[in-house]
């Protein structure tokens, strides 16, 4: 099978005010298949969003290897979907405009792919809606269709959820779930719930707490789409619980 | 619904205080009766006489105002042209900003007046009512440009970077766009500061036109009533252009929550 991502042995520090090294991810390695749907999981703070960072190319590791489709993850290069915890849309901008906003970026916009990627999210109708006009979910769709637009070879995804009730979220799961089987792109989701993590993965990536490494993987080859009170769900819920319960006992 | 029944309740407020207003020095120059307190009748009077004669040179009134009107808008255009590129570079570049704070932070506090004598010893002509009125209408430009740059959100740069987007692309789509309401707001301000350096910067321009002229000259020949016309005049001019400008930002920016009224 085709490897989609590469991450050989990235380790990344940042210096703090005292000039100390503070590492927060050692030695990592892992790879990503081709369509795949990986979640990483890890205790607060661990690094997960540096490393899906260095994969996306905002940051550099210190040192390792990250290649996407073969070479260093370049986003002038490598079209590259990124949905961000913080609330990323543009506020003077609508929804059809936030959508395009990669495509005119790359130069490549077209109508219809906005249309498109609208209609998969579920926006008709909400085109001309600001941000600010839309709800908490409604928001992360828009967020997920302007990641989406350029048709990206990978879909990186920052605890897109973390902000939104119980239900919505719950709504974005199986909306995520649905994409995904249409779409079939790679993705990487960084989250901190693991029920949301082993719903949506075909793989867990259980992380240390800092420096982050990779402590566990775990498979999940339930049938979709998942019942999150079948007792195989449940058993690989508390495998990682547990696990993630060693590196914080306070869980 | 609601909005609409306040914004005429507070059209009718003020209606009845102007009324007021009017009535009350109508009363006082009738107490005072001095023919160095004009009344508002003679005020109306003496714009009528000044819309339909012109000033005692025969300079209509409405050549008063476009005089006034375009120094005031080019010296502010000339604002806007500085102002908004160095404030882009001094808000992208935090070391370019304090660099020169030294020279800009005291240079902005010399009022645009205290120009006067420099203007008159070093410009000529249209020059001088440049500089005094660009340097009322710079620095709010300068520095609304500045803080609207600096409140761009970091989240926003890297969803542009991760579609790829190179520098320029990053400055005139995020950063801009996301300064833009300030700047508006910045050259709300400047411009209403330009206009209201528009005296003083008659006072040397040696153009015979202008109301900041006009006023100059009633004010010498102790006609209180012309004089007031043209205070009026700058006054309601002023208030005007600020009222169009709000509209244009209430229409350009309405993805802001809130615009201020």
């Amino acid at each position: 099978m085709r490897y989609k991502v590469e991450v050989e042995n990235v380790s990344k520090f940042f210096v703090n005010p005292n000039g100390e090294k503070l590492y927060v991810l050692k030695n990592i390695s892992f790879k990503v298949y081709d369509g795949e749907f990986l979640c990483f999981v890890g205790p607060s703070g661990c690094g997960k969003t540096t490393l899906l960072r260095i994969i996306a190319g905002l940051e550099t590791p210190s040192s390792g290897k990250v290649t996407v489709e073969g070479s260093p993850p370049n986003p002038s290069r490598i079209r590259i979907g990124f949905v961000f915890q913080e609330e990323a849309l543009f506020p003077w901008r609508n929804v059809w405009n936030n959508i395009k906003f990669g495509l005119e970026v790359r130069g490549a916009y077209e109508a219809k792919m906005v249309k498109d990627t609208i209609r998969l999210v579920g926006l008709e109708g909400f085109e001309n809606y600001y941000p600010h006009q839309l709800s908490g979910g409604m928001r992360k769709r828009v967020a997920i269709a302007r990641a989406l637009a350029v048709n990206p070879s990978i879909l990186l995804m920052d605890e897109p959820f973390g902000d939104l009730d119980a239900q919505t979220r719950w709504i974005m799961h199986k909306e995520l779930f649905s994409i995904h089987e249409k779409l079939k792109k790679t993705t990487i989701l960084v989250t901190h719930n693991v029920e949301e993590a082993v719903y949506l993965a075909d793989r867990v990536l259980v992380l240390t707490k800092r420096p982050a490494t990779v402590k566990k993987e775990v498979f999940i080859r339930l049938e979709r789409p998942r019942n999150k009170l079948n007792s195989q769900f449940i058993k690989h819920r508390e495998e990682i619980i547990g696990l993630l319960r060693e590196e914080v006992p306070e869980i | 619904m609601k909005f609409k029944r306040e914004t005429y309740k507070s059209t009718l407020n003020n209606f009845a205080s102007l009324v007021c207003f009017i009535l009350l020095w109508e009363l006082l120059s009738i107490v005072v009766s001095s023919p160095f307190f004009p009344g508002p009748l003679d005020v109306i009077k003496a714009f009528l006489v000044l819309l339909v004669e012109g000033d005692i040179e025969g300079i209509s009134l409405l050549s008063h105002i476009t005089a006034s009107v375009s120094r005031v808008l080019l010296g502010f255009s000339l604002a806007v042209v500085t102002g908004i590129p160095l404030g882009l570079v001094m808000g992208l570049r935090r070391t370019v900003y304090g660099s020169v704070k030294s020279i800009l932070e005291p240079l902005r506090f010399i009022p645009p007046i205290a120009w006067i004598p420099l203007a008159i010893i070093l410009l000529t002509g249209y020059a001088r009512y440049m500089l005094i009125i660009w340097l009322g209408a710079f620095f709010p430009v300068l520095l609304n440009t500045i803080t609207g740059v600096q409140t761009t959100n970091p989240v926003l740069v890297d969803v542009a970077k991760v579609f790829g987007a190179d520098k320029k692309t990053i400055i005139m789509k995020i950063v801009f766009s996301n300064a833009l309401p300030e700047i508006f707001a910045g050259m709300r301000i400047g411009l209403g500061v330009g206009w209201m350096c528009i005296v003083a910067a008659e006072m040397i321009g040696g153009e015979m036109a202008g109301l900041g002229w006009l006023i100059l000259k009633y004010g010498e020949l102790l006609d209180v009533a012309s004089m007031v016309v043209g205070m009026v005049l700058i006054g309601v001019i002023g208030l005007l252009m600020n009222e169009a400008f709000l509209r244009a930002e209430k229409n350009l920016f309405r993805w802001r929550k809130e615009v201020t009224l």
